[in-house]
């Protein structure tokens, strides 16, 4: 059987993705973090005598290395050299999607273009002579419409015939006379220099055309710059560089650029004729109430509104039912289970897995529904409009409004959220964002919210405390900006540029695709950590086991004195001291160590210590927490959780994304430690006022 | 190709007033800056119209399809006529 690699290459919002699902239906690899793609994702189909490995990269407008996802797209297309690229374009706004199509006709692989979106250019009035364009481009041309699945049988096919042809070698984008004749000055200078021929082997992965590495260093292309070696070969490249520079006021990479449009637009005039003028779209006219100065910050408020009262509302009703499905099935287990025969695995089933695991599989559907509305907000084209509303803002703290996306994101998961700051444009952007972004309250965190307060509020507070812990996040993430921009990570952040795309209504298919790579991932979570984080707490709480027997010692002080004897009870009043100030007792101290591992574990430690606590079968979680701890403890809490021990999924990635475990380990150690005398100064305050701590 | 209303004078993009249309003639900005700006589509020769200027904050420009949102402090980068 053969074997073909094809990648999809495209700017963003053209539809990528909806191909690339549509190409591969449900067989794709899910993500370890799907989100936003910023990174490659691979799926695999058969046709014919033919397996086809597709590889949707991340969105992008060059193959320029300047920002991280750009980077990742590009290190796939020279290294790893596939088969096949397809390059997505938007029908709508060719000439401007074709920039890329320029750079990536150098790269010797055989292309197909594929023109997403036709039905939109043609009701535009856009009218394109697609063939001219493909002869041009040296490819075959698909038309397709992926939302609504045309095309996808004829690019496939479009494919296989394009791995059969060789590559367009002959095929060189001229620069105009002199760029070419400086081109040519720096091949002809590389082909001297002693053993550079083997070094371009190694360098790039696969023997580069020598033109290919001379543009791009005069270019000053940080990416092949880097990788060339040869000093010599470097100040040759200065040197013309400069020169051209010098004799018309233009850097060579200008130049080139112009070159590209230049080619691009000689095609266009030929082949693309707007019937229509220029007129204002339906998305211009969402756009001046959405992105309106008055008016866009409020809307924007409500929309987040809105978002959380879905998730809250709509996921009530299946919750209770996950609830009481959990608890029929752990009575069942009691009920069943022969008395007197390993009572021990019978408290670790019920106990242990099923009170740790099914406490925090009730939350499955809020997570869904809460990852349902980003998906919406991202793929409606709405999140670039909420990055515009908070430019102003965010220019005030030092950063730029394309730093907001992954915060919001971040409310959804802190480790996409990390992921996404791929898309900004400098390190500093990049670090001071992922710096914070763990203070933007997760799902996980939301789930311990909706635990916690209903557990010790009154109906009519909990949207007001629910706001203020989220605010609170927020507040402490601009502080710390604030803070982090004016010592650590001093400078300026590049000026933004973000493209607002048209308004669109999200498929349900790309929707629900995105559901369930998160509910899985939910699911899988509470398969592997939290259920080996359950029956770790939950062997802690029941040994060493208490011997010493007393005479006139009732059922419940010998329950006590066991948990006070076992490991648990013994690490927890070691920690005693530090926890105390806080208001926090040794188990929700036990809980607390255990959100390191993932913040839901909280929920599952909670009632794997309250359930061996309490001798009352079938009270609830929440019911057990409003019968030990008062408001105050609940509400510190929140604030603990919000804001201290980042989870190790976040350690991670903020180790891999930043490079060094420096920013990972300074991450950790200062939000915990904000954690804790915030935590610390709202419990001593808060005992202050009577009611509050009764 | 649209009609076009170049405004006399030369000034910056962050000066385009909302409706009105200008052609952009050179960028001030960084290099890597103005290699974004350009594989966006924001090439020397451009002719746009302003979308969204409200004085404060951030221009939204439209070209053909696009609508690219630009900081205000990289609109001032860009000389337009």
């Amino acid at each position: 059987m053969r074997h073909l690699r094809v990648a999809l290459a495209g700017n963003p919002n053209t539809g990528k993705t909806t191909i690339f699902n549509n190409l591969t239906g449900g067989r794709q690899k899910v993500g370890n973090y799907p989100g936003v793609t910023v990174e490659k994702k691979s799926g695999w189909i058969q046709r014919g005598d033919c397996e086809l490995e597709l590889v949707d990269l991340p969105g992008v407008y060059s193959l320029d290395a300047s920002s991280l996802d750009q980077q990742v797209a590009r290190d796939y297309l020279l290294r790893e050299k596939p088969d096949v690229i397809v390059n997505v374009l938007d029908a709508s706004n060719l000439e401007r999607s074709l920039y890329l199509a320029t750079q990536l006709l150098e790269l010797d692989v055989p292309m197909v273009l594929a023109i997403n979106m036709c039905d939109l250019a043609d009701a535009s009035g856009i009218v394109s002579d697609y063939a001219m364009i493909g002869d041009r481009f040296f490819a075959p041309i698909i038309c397709m419409v992926g939302n609504k699945r045309t095309g996808t049988d004829e690019l496939l096919d479009a494919v296989l015939k394009a791995a059969e042809q060789p590559g367009h070698a002959e095929f060189a984008l001229s620069y105009g006379e002199e760029l070419d004749a400086a081109i040519g000055e720096l091949a002809s200078h590389m082909d001297t220099a002693a053993g550079f021929r083997d070094e371009l082997e190694t360098m790039l992965g696969a023997e580069r055309k020598r033109r290919w590495i001379a543009a791009r260093l005069l270019e000053h292309d940080s990416g092949v710059w880097h990788a060339v070696g040869n000093e010599d070969i470097k100040k040759k490249a200065e040197e013309i560089s400069q020169r051209l520079a010098y004799s018309h006021d233009e850097s060579p990479a200008v130049m080139i650029a112009d070159a590209r449009y230049g080619y691009i637009s000689g095609v266009c005039m030929e082949a693309v004729r707007n019937t229509v003028e220029l007129r204002h779209s339906l998305s211009d006219k969402i756009d001046v109430v959405l992105t309106h100065n008055m008016l866009g910050m409020p809307i924007f408020l409500a929309m987040m509104y809105i978002v959380f009262k879905i998730t809250f509302s709509l996921a009530e009703f299946p919750m209770r039912l996950i609830e009481a499905g959990i608890g029929w099935f752990s009575s069942m287990v009691s009920a069943l289970w022969p008395a007197g025969h390993m009572m021990w695995v019978e408290s670790l089933l019920v106990n242990g897995i099923i009170a740790g695991v099914g406490g925090v599989i009730v939350f499955l559907p809020s997570i869904v529904l809460l990852f349902m509305s980003i998906a919406i907000l991202e793929h409606s084209g709405y999140m670039a409009r909420a990055a515009f509303i908070m430019d102003r803002l965010m220019h005030r703290i030092g950063l730029h409004g394309k730093s907001f996306i992954p915060m919001i994101i971040g409310f959804g998961c802190t480790v996409p959220a990390i992921l996404a700051t791929r898309t900004l444009d400098s390190r500093r952007d990049r670090l001071l964002t992922m710096m914070v972004l763990p203070l933007m309250s997760c799902g996980a965190r939301f789930t311990i919210y909706s635990l916690i307060i209903p557990a010790f509020f009154p109906p009519s507070w909990y949207a007001p405390v629910l706001w203020l812990i989220y605010f609170i996040g927020i507040a402490l993430a601009i502080a710390g900006i604030k803070l982090l921009g004016s010592t650590v990570f001093k400078g300026e952040s590049p000026g933004m540029v973000i493209e607002l795309p048209p308004y669109r209504m999200p498929t349900i298919k790309t929707v629900f695709i995105h559901m369930w790579e998160r509910a899985w991932l939910y699911l899988r979570k509470a398969g592997t950590i939290i259920l080996a984080a359950s029956i770790v707490m939950w062997v802690l709480m029941n040994y060493p086991g208490f011997n010493g027997r007393k005479t006139g010692m009732s059922g419940s002080e010998m329950k006590a004195a066991a948990i006070e004897n076992s490991a648990a009870g013994r690490i927890g009043k070691a920690l005693e001291p530090v926890l105390s100030p806080l208001g926090f007792d040794w188990r929700i101290g036990t809980a607390l160590v255990g959100t390191i591992a993932a913040k839901e574990v909280f929920i599952s430690q909670m009632a794997v210590v309250l359930a061996t606590d309490n001798s009352g079968n079938g009270e609830s979680l929440r019911g057990a927490l409003k019968r030990n701890y008062s408001p105050l403890t609940g509400f510190c809490i929140l604030l603990f959780t919000l804001i201290g021990f980042p989870c190790a999924a976040t350690v991670a990635v903020m180790k891999s994304e930043s490079g060094s475990w420096k920013f990972a380990l300074l991450q950790f150690v200062a939000l915990t430690l904000v954690a804790w005398c915030l935590t610390a100064l709202a419990y001593q305050v808060g005992h202050l006022i009577p009611g509050l701590s009764g | 190709m649209a009609k076009e209303t170049i405004r006399a004078g030369c000034g910056t993009l962050a000066d385009v007033r909302t409706s009105d249309k200008a052609r952009i003639e050179a960028f001030d900005a960084l290099d890597d800056e103005r290699m974004r700006l350009i594989s966006m589509g924001l090439r020397r020769g451009l002719v746009f119209e302003m979308k969204h200027n409200s004085g404060k904050g951030p221009v939204t420009v439209a070209f053909g399809n696009s609508r690219l949102a630009l900081g205000r402090s990289l609109a001032g980068k860009i000389r337009v006529k």
